[in-house]
């Protein structure tokens, strides 16, 4: 033993080998640490995504949106339409509503007091009143969809 | 070469060999990365997807939930009142038929007719199995009123909605308009019975009678009997319980000179007799009659005491005729005259 360390000490080749694989040993160590470091990240940002679509799907999942009440003014050709968040999550919003093959982005949503809001709150009522052309004594069907995707139908009578 | 041969020399080529070490290093991070990679993923995909069922659980939870409500109405909606201050009154029944407690969060009243519509937040909470009700006439605190412009008669319809967002409309729905011109509540279905036959309406099962009182003042009335035969040798006075359901919603009032008579038949010049009389604490009270009678009220009116003596031996007829006055809400007083029949009894 002492003799291949002795041997090993006087050979001068054998040190710059020793050398070039510590080297190596650190540069392989170096990257492979780098290389945990990235795919940690990169699983990171992966698992944030997905936490964020499922979050969206199950939020989505947990809209509920019922129709009170739909009332057509011809004179003032004015639909108002009374709404319930009937869902179990808040910061339900309109973003868009079709009625007769037209649409009306984000329309104003208030309480049932007139006091204006951007969304309700779960188990809150509100409306909003846009203004479509239409016949009398027809039933037409209305679209509403949500900020986070959802879609609720409804049909009413002019 | 053996095998053995083989794999020995093999083992000190691979050992002797220092480049094949970082080869290794290399491997083992490699194998630690896509370790770390894979199990933080799949451990991750794992609770976003329970996370995903739990939610589409509880949203099936919920729609099931919301199926599952049941409420059984009777309502009817009542206008009161003209032009812009005008009311609604609902009333009648909700029953919670459903194995869930439900809460009515609004009321919705349309004047289908006008055009004009309103809500009014509610806080109606049933428990399964429980029942309200809803009634100006009978506990005028429970009615529900909600404002609404309206004209004789205007259509009216209304529906409840519930927390979990479902729609209770009215099983069956009578729709009166202001029957009364805004004077005052308006009118119960009954009402319209009694419009027909008259204001008062008599308690069949509450009829009594109570023998020998003596006709003075003090005295007392005793024990009641039931029952359909009296004596035509005693002094006797006789018992019923009225209401008023008048269709107007005019106060009554019941003056002296009312009776309970027997209707003369074949045998009997004139027919026997109970005057109204005023009974208080059970002892008979001489003098003036006046018998006041809200609308919903019910009081107990005596006759009498009267000997039966012309009627004995016979099954009689007797009718109760009733005088007095109608008071409208205004102050107005109309005469008022009713005859109630119904009953017979055997005198003996």
């Amino acid at each position: 033993m002492s003799q291949s360390l002795l041997r090993l000490f006087k050979s001068k080749r054998a040190v710059s080998a020793v050398i070039s694989n510590i080297i190596l040993i650190a540069a392989v160590i170096t990257v492979g640490f780098v290389m945990l470091a990235w795919s940690q990240s990169q699983s990171a940002i992966y698992n944030n995504q997905y936490s964020n679509a499922i979050k969206s799907d199950t939020d989505q999942l947990r809209e509920r949106v019922v129709f009170e009440y739909i009332y057509y003014d011809k004179t003032g050709n004015n639909l108002t339409v009374y709404l319930m968040n009937s869902g179990t999550i808040g910061g339900v919003s309109i973003a868009n509503v079709y009625v007769n093959n037209t649409s009306y982005a984000a329309p104003t949503l208030r309480l049932l007091n007139g006091t204006q809001t951007s969304s309700l709150k779960a188990t809150q009522e509100g409306y909003f009143s846009i203004s479509p052309s239409l016949a009398l004594g027809k039933n037409y069907p209305i679209i509403i969809v949500t900020g986070r995707g959802s879609s609720f139908v409804a049909t009413f009578a002019t | 070469m053996l095998p053995r041969l083989r794999l020995k020399k093999t083992r000190r080529r691979l050992t002797s060999n220092s480049k094949g070490l970082s080869s290794i290093v290399g491997a083992v991070f490699a194998v630690l990365v896509m370790i770390s990679l894979i199990s933080t993923v799949f451990v991750w995909s794992l609770s976003q997807n329970t996370l995903y069922n739990n939610s589409v659980r509880q949203s099936n939870l919920a729609d099931l939930d919301r199926s599952n409500e049941r409420i059984m109405t009777n309502i009817t909606c009542y206008g009161d009142g003209l032009g812009a201050t005008g009311t609604v009154l609902v009333n009648g029944t909700l029953e919670n038929d459903g194995p869930l407690s439900v809460q009515l969060v609004t009321l919705w009243v349309v004047d289908v007719t006008n055009k004009n519509y309103n809500h009014k937040a509610l806080d109606i909470v049933l428990a399964p199995g429980n029942r309200t009700t809803l009634s100006q006439f009978l506990v005028p605190s429970t009615a529900i009123v909600v404002t609404l412009p309206n004209s004789d008669g205007d259509s009216l319809s209304c529906w409840f909605i519930s927390a979990r967002g479902n729609t209770i409309s009215e099983k069956s729905t009578t729709i009166i308009n202001n029957f009364n011109e805004g004077g005052g509540p308006e009118i119960p279905p009954y009402a319209f019975v009694s419009g027909g036959i008259g204001s008062i309406a008599m308690d069949f099962s509450s009829f009594s009678h109570y023998d020998n009182v003596a006709p003075a003042n003090g005295s007392s009335v005793g024990s009641a009997v039931y029952g359909y035969t009296i004596s035509g040798n005693i002094y006797t006075m006789l018992h019923v319980k009225v209401t008023n359901y008048d269709l107007y919603n005019r106060t009554l009032t019941i003056t002296g000179g009312s009776m309970w008579a027997v209707t003369p038949f074949s045998g009997t010049i004139k027919g026997d007799q109970w005057s109204i009389a005023n009974v208080t604490g059970g002892k008979l009270i001489t003098g003036t009659y006046n018998q006041f009678i809200n609308v919903t009220q019910a009081v107990d009116l005596y006759f009498g005491p009267t000997q039966a003596s012309r009627s004995a031996g016979n099954i009689v007829p007797l009718f109760i005729l009733l005088y007095g006055q109608a008071t409208y809400k205004n102050g107005t007083k109309i005469d008022y005259g009713q005859n109630l029949p119904f009953i017979a009894l055997n005198v003996t």
